[in-house]
């Protein structure tokens, strides 16, 4: 078991790190097996190759300017995907409020006559009041508008029961 | 009194403040384990003239894959680890060539001349035994002889256990004492 001891820390005497204590010295000078592999990690080395000279502060500032210029990357990237998914989920809910109040403004009446809140296919727009709707219209740009919501079907793609159900919950 | 090593920040730190954007902590790492890194893979066989570059993206490589680093080992035996892969993917690359020959003026300078002959033909006779070592046993002792990496730290870098690499350590041990005898 002390050979084990003895073992692990032969390439931290051979460096000069530490030294044996009087038991392991005593086990060392009686013990052929440890002394062999104590020559052998000496002499590992004694001839290893010296160290290369490196410029490591050369090193440090080429990872510091790629850690600099990944982590800008990242961020704006991440700013830009946040911001892009955004705006398309805002299009798209715009644009199906676009088609509901299209339906609703050929009617005023109707309108009008819509109680207060109803549940519609899109949770979003649950959430606005009319005039709340109103403003989302018109922030949008007139390029904005002519968007066509990716996911949502247009309304000549709609079947008869769709489009009923559309109804109903444009209508209430 | 306290020691000034006692007052360095530890990599586990240093690692969370470069996360956070503290570029000295880059450069502190890079300062504490570039040279070890250097002679790890000069040792294992890279052309001296490669072995900054590889140094250079070994970090560059760590700290891309910080959020890939279990805390659990040493940050330490993980640069050797990405540095021993480097390692592999040069060999690939140059079709197995493994070891680099011992030159004149890396050997230890003796007065004595019979004496240099004896110590350089054990060099030689060692250098060549740890080349014609397999990897892993190759691996595990040069980092645990010229590196004087834990066995845990080397299990991090080999991606092995640190029972295996004491076993490892052993058999590469008894082959190279067999061929110096």
């Amino acid at each position: 078991m002390i050979c084990e001891a003895l073992s692990d820390q032969m390439p931290a005497v051979a460096r000069g790190d530490v030294v044996w204590d009087a038991e392991e010295a005593l086990h060392f000078a009686q013990c052929a097996e440890c002394r062999d592999e104590y020559a052998l990690v000496a002499a590992v080395l004694s001839s290893a190759r010296p160290a290369p000279v490196l410029d490591l502060d050369r090193i440090a500032a080429a990872v510091s300017a790629v850690g600099r210029e990944e982590g800008k990357v990242v961020a704006i990237a991440s700013r830009r995907r946040t911001w892009t998914r955004g705006l398309v989920g805002l299009a798209a809910a715009a644009g199906i409020a676009l088609v509901a109040y299209s339906i609703r403004t050929d009617d005023p009446v109707a309108v009008a006559a819509v109680p207060a809140r109803t549940t519609t296919a899109i949770p979003e727009l649950d959430a606005l009041l009319e005039d709340e709707l109103k403003i989302v219209l018109a922030s949008l740009t007139e390029e904005q508008k002519t968007l066509t919501p990716g996911p949502i079907p247009r309304l000549g793609e709609l079947t008869e029961a769709e489009l009923d159900a559309l109804l109903d919950d444009v209508e209430g | 009194m306290t020691s000034l090593a006692a007052d360095l920040p530890n990599d586990p730190d240093l690692v969370a403040a470069w996360r956070q954007g503290d570029e000295f902590a880059a450069t502190q790492l890079v300062r504490r384990h570039g040279a070890a890194l250097g002679r790890y893979l000069s040792s294992g066989g890279a052309d001296s003239g490669d072995v900054e570059d590889l140094v250079q993206e070994t970090f560059i490589r760590a700290f891309r894959s910080l959020h890939g680093w279990r805390q659990d080992g040493s940050f330490r035996g993980w640069l050797f680890r990405i540095a021993s892969n480097l390692l592999k993917d040069g060999f690939r690359a140059r079709r197995g060539r493994q070891m680099v020959a011992l030159e004149d003026h890396d050997l230890v300078a003796s007065a004595d001349p019979a004496s240099q002959f004896a110590a350089d033909e054990t060099a030689e006779r060692i250098q060549a035994g740890i080349a014609a070592l397999p990897r892993l046993q190759r691996e595990v002792f040069l980092l645990r002889v010229e590196q004087g990496l834990e066995y845990a730290e080397i299990a991090t870098a080999l991606d092995t256990t640190p029972g295996a690499a004491r076993v490892h350590y052993h058999h590469a041990v008894r082959r190279l004492k067999e061929l110096v005898q």
